[in-house]
């Protein structure tokens, strides 16, 4: 299902009528709705992994040192350039898609670094 | 039988379920139940599948109140789920699809764009710009600090967002971030009358935060996250 903008003002809000990807169906089909009993729920293969993938741990040495080289990566000149040219441009709407797409990715690939993360 | 939720009696749903099969609805007394035929179980959570599931929900609501299940509710016979469910918590049900009727969620996801977040950081965090500069700081410490910083910005990103959208809407239903650059990953229960309002506030709100942040809205969709039965399970 596409990302529909049109009817809105502006890019910079990206838009979905329904849940699309894959992190929107599991925060919601998977994890909210309605729970009967326990009972009619019938053991659904998968469910277990998912959620628990869906989990990341902010606060450990191994978000920390992310983080440390994150900023010892940062070129300051060049971000501040990156940043004028964007306001200048006045068009954040591509930029803002990539990134929603690579948090997809993100997202259905590499369980297993992100399990090795969790354990640390 | 696979339910995917609960609609007002008398109305159809026009759509195709979990393995392509034939939509329906099971009626009793002013309730109808939104099913399809299902194989034998377990059930795989598929991605398809959970879309579908989505998407037959999202068809049903086009006109009509919904009470969204969670996937994977599967009853052994239209009997079963008569007996077990629609007549058995039958006041409660009724109860339920009339106080979602005329409301829908929204759900937004914001989060902080990286270079852009970690740049002001590092202009505006004494801390963060002094253990960045310092030849022998131990990274473990830097990155604390860093972490502070964001967690600081998150949570001043979050109110901001919270309390801009709220006005427009009748509960708030915020998650834990899954992600250190998230910012809110929350649903507004909103009155349908409401919606243009909520979505203008939303998209100012992304303008104001442009290149700093990016946002997501996905709605109006069925109030997944505002149903529950006293006594039951969430």
């Amino acid at each position: 299902m596409a990302i529909a903008t049109q009817g809105t003002a502006s890019n910079y809000l990206q838009r979905a009528p329904s849940p699309s990807g894959l992190a929107d169906v599991v925060d919601l089909i998977l994890d909210k709705g309605l729970v009967i009993d326990a009972y009619v729920r019938v053991a659904v293969i998968g469910i277990e992994l998912i959620t628990i993938d869906a989990r990341i741990v902010v606060a450990s040495v191994d978000t920390y040192l992310r983080f440390a080289e994150a900023v010892n990566r940062l070129d300051l000149t060049q971000t501040e350039a990156a940043g004028l040219k964007e306001l200048r441009d006045d068009g954040g709407g591509n930029k803002a898609k990539g990134a929603i797409e690579g948090a997809k990715e993100a997202f259905s690939g590499n369980s297993r670094e992100r399990e090795g993360a969790k354990k640390d | 039988m696979y339910v995917y939720g609960l609609t007002a009696a008398g109305r159809d749903v026009d759509a195709r379920g979990i393995g392509d099969a034939p939509v329906s609805t099971v009626e009793h007394g002013e309730l109808a139940a939104i099913v399809s035929a299902v194989g034998v179980a377990p059930l795989r959570a598929k991605r398809r599948d959970l879309l579908r599931h989505s998407d037959v929900l999202q068809a049903a609501f086009t006109d009509a109140p919904v009470v969204p299940l969670r996937f994977g509710t599967v009853f052994s016979s239209k009997e079963e789920l008569v007996g077990d469910f629609l007549g058995a918590r039958y006041e409660e049900l009724v109860a339920l699809l009339q106080r979602v009727e005329g409301l829908a969620e929204l759900r937004v996801r914001a989060s902080f764009v990286e270079r852009a977040l970690l740049a002001e950081v590092v202009r505006d965090d004494p801390r963060v710009a002094a253990l960045r500069a310092a030849p022998n700081a131990s990274q473990v410490e830097l990155g604390e600090a860093v972490a502070h910083a964001v967690a600081a910005r998150r949570v001043e990103a979050a109110d901001e967002a919270v309390a801009t959208l709220a006005g427009h809407a009748i509960q708030v239903q915020a998650d834990e971030p899954s992600s250190e650059y998230e910012v809110l990953r929350a649903s507004f229960l909103v009155d349908r009358r409401h919606v243009t309002a909520f979505e203008l506030a939303a998209e100012q709100l992304a303008q104001r935060q442009r290149g700093r942040i990016t946002m997501e809205l996905v709605g109006p969709m069925p109030p997944h996250s505002f149903v529950s039965l006293g006594g039951g399970r969430r």
